[in-house]
């Protein structure tokens, strides 16, 4: 009844005909929507509009019906970030990269270290965000929809790399401390600090959980430890991983009990200055032996920049993922997902990660 | 709906029209657009891939060698031919190339799975490709009978897959000669 009583208000011309002003109103909306779109794909593909694609086809990947997923890649392209003193350009790390963001520090050794800290912890909350704070299951349903088993491995996604420029002093990169920012400092947009962002809103103290006690519960699961990762290069990769195990709800579920594990699945990994957080979720099937690049002199010289790599405190959630009935039935819907810094180097990246997806 | 036949009529007829087919085309390239952005996986992280390796070695400066790491399509190949060899894709045209494509035969890298960027050297090797398979190629000859079929021997260009993550590039260029290989 309401329909027909709107319908007869529409205006039609005298013998019912469309106007050209009827016409004009309705192309100028779709007009401006098209400019803006326009604007989103092509003038302002960057940032906003690469990170808002991201978070839809993660959204898309996580809720679609198992059978449209096979259609929907993961659309994340990796940021790259380099961090530059104003003369170089990172180019031992990233020649020949495109849409490189360059980051021209301070003098002030002081003010570099406080910039290196905000756009560290930056890369990594959002790469949380994007990925849904883990608690999406964006890998399992996608894999068994393309016919793929799901991978007995972590699957990976490399969110971001940040590259140090050779010419910034390692006694800016010593002068980082992460973990204090994150206390210390509100997400973007938001009214949380970074690390009740990542864990819940009680939570305002370190340590939450310690690497040793989460590793050995997530090995009693899955596979044998990963003891160190230290970096020759000056590149570092945020990157965010999920695996699915039937048990891991078991095994991180007493975490609780030993007062260190934040509310809802939440945590975040403690790591002492220097050393490294990096935490493995199993690496089945992956090349064995801890990671432990570099040595001797070369250890040494860029000791400052596995401290920084040591202070990307590593973040995640274990427990219930949203998924579909079929994924359940194959592999359960219980996951960790985790987000912490890496080197940007093969082997160390390979032995986390099962497989890659996203844009590079 | 009546067509109005007077001048003024016609010239607004028109216009509606031509604004209707501009906003209808408008729509279907955003739809294509947004089609692009949300499918198109593979073949858009092989141009990629393509496009960071032709500029990393463009900045190799002669008789250098350059690692880096790289992700690529999965199961994909990377592949190349020099400028004298006939068996090379009509893409590269009179150019040595290197491409990413969904096989690792010249005519997989024809089509649109394959994308090819020429370099400028005389040749172009693969190095340590992880296979090397001889099938038959083209229509085979002989048999009949008792006859045994015997047929064209093709040997694959070395080609190097992509795995399910990380690779490690090692890139040397020389004058003459770019050599790729790799360690995964």
């Amino acid at each position: 009844m309401n329909f027909w009583m709107k319908r007869s208000e529409i205006e039609l011309g005298k013998k019912g005909e469309i106007t050209s002003e009827q016409t004009v109103k309705f192309v100028l909306p779709v007009l401006a929507f098209l400019i803006v779109l326009g604007f989103l794909v092509y003038l302002g593909f960057k940032e906003a509009a690469q990170e808002d694609i991201c978070k839809l086809s993660v959204l898309s990947r996580g809720t679609s019906p198992e059978a449209a997923q096979a259609a929907i890649p993961l659309k994340c392209t990796t940021k790259k970030i380099c961090l530059s003193d104003g003369k170089g350009k990172c180019e031992d790390s990233l020649a020949g990269e495109e849409k490189i963001e360059i980051v021209n520090l301070p003098k002030d050794e002081d003010k570099s270290a406080r910039l290196i800290e905000e756009i560290s912890a930056k890369a990594m909350y959002n790469c949380w965000q994007m990925m849904g704070e883990g608690k999406i299951d964006i890998f399992g349903n996608y894999l068994i929809s393309r016919g793929v088993k799901v991978k007995e491995g972590p699957t990976c996604v490399i969110c971001s790399r940040i590259a140090i420029d050779k010419d910034v002093s390692l006694d800016v990169i010593k002068n980082v401390n992460i973990h204090r920012f994150m206390k210390e400092n509100k997400v973007p947009n938001g009214d949380l600090t970074y690390i009740q962002a990542f864990t819940d809103k009680s939570v305002n103290t370190y340590p939450y959980i310690s690497k040793k006690t989460f590793q050995e519960k997530i090995d009693s699961v899955i596979d044998k430890k990963i003891t160190e990762v230290s970096a020759n290069g000056r590149e570092i990769a945020l990157i965010f991983m999920q695996i699915k195990a039937p048990d891991i709800e078991k095994a991180v579920g007493n975490l609780g009990q030993d007062v260190l594990l934040a509310s809802g699945g939440a945590f975040m990994i403690s790591s002492i200055k220097g050393v490294s957080g990096v935490l493995s979720l199993g690496k089945i099937g992956l090349k064995s032996a801890p990671v432990i690049l570099g040595g001797g002199v070369a250890l040494a010289a860029f000791s400052g920049f596995n401290a920084y790599l040591g202070q990307m405190t590593a973040a995640g959630y274990c427990g219930a993922l949203t998924t579909t009935s079929e994924i359940k039935k194959e592999s359960g819907d219980e996951g960790c997902s985790i987000v912490q810094a890496l080197p940007y180097d093969f082997r160390s990246v390979n032995t986390m990660c099962a497989e890659i997806e996203g844009i590079p | 709906m009546t067509i109005n036949l007077d001048k003024k009529g016609l010239i607004k007829d028109v216009t509606s029209l031509v604004i209707a087919i501009i906003g209808i085309l408008l729509l279907l390239f955003a739809v294509y657009q947004l089609y692009k952005v949300i499918v198109n996986g593979d073949s858009e992280i092989a141009k990629k891939t393509l496009n960071i390796i032709e500029t990393k070695i463009n900045y190799l400066e002669e008789g250098q060698t350059g690692k880096f790491p790289i992700i690529g399509p999965k199961e994909w190949y990377l592949v190349g031919w020099g400028k004298e060899n006939i068996e090379r894709p009509d893409k590269c045209y009179f150019d040595s190339c290197i491409c990413i494509c969904k096989g690792y035969k010249p005519e997989d890298c024809q089509g649109r799975y394959g994308f090819c960027r020429k370099v400028d050297v005389k040749d172009v090797k693969i190095l340590e490709g992880n296979f090397e398979i001889k099938e038959p190629k083209g229509v085979p000859t002989g048999g009949g009978g008792n006859m045994p079929v015997v047929g064209y021997e093709y040997v694959a260009p070395k080609a190097i897959k992509f795995p399910e993550n990380l690779i490690e590039l090692q890139v040397k260029k020389t004058k003459e000669i770019l050599e790729i290989g790799y360690t995964k």
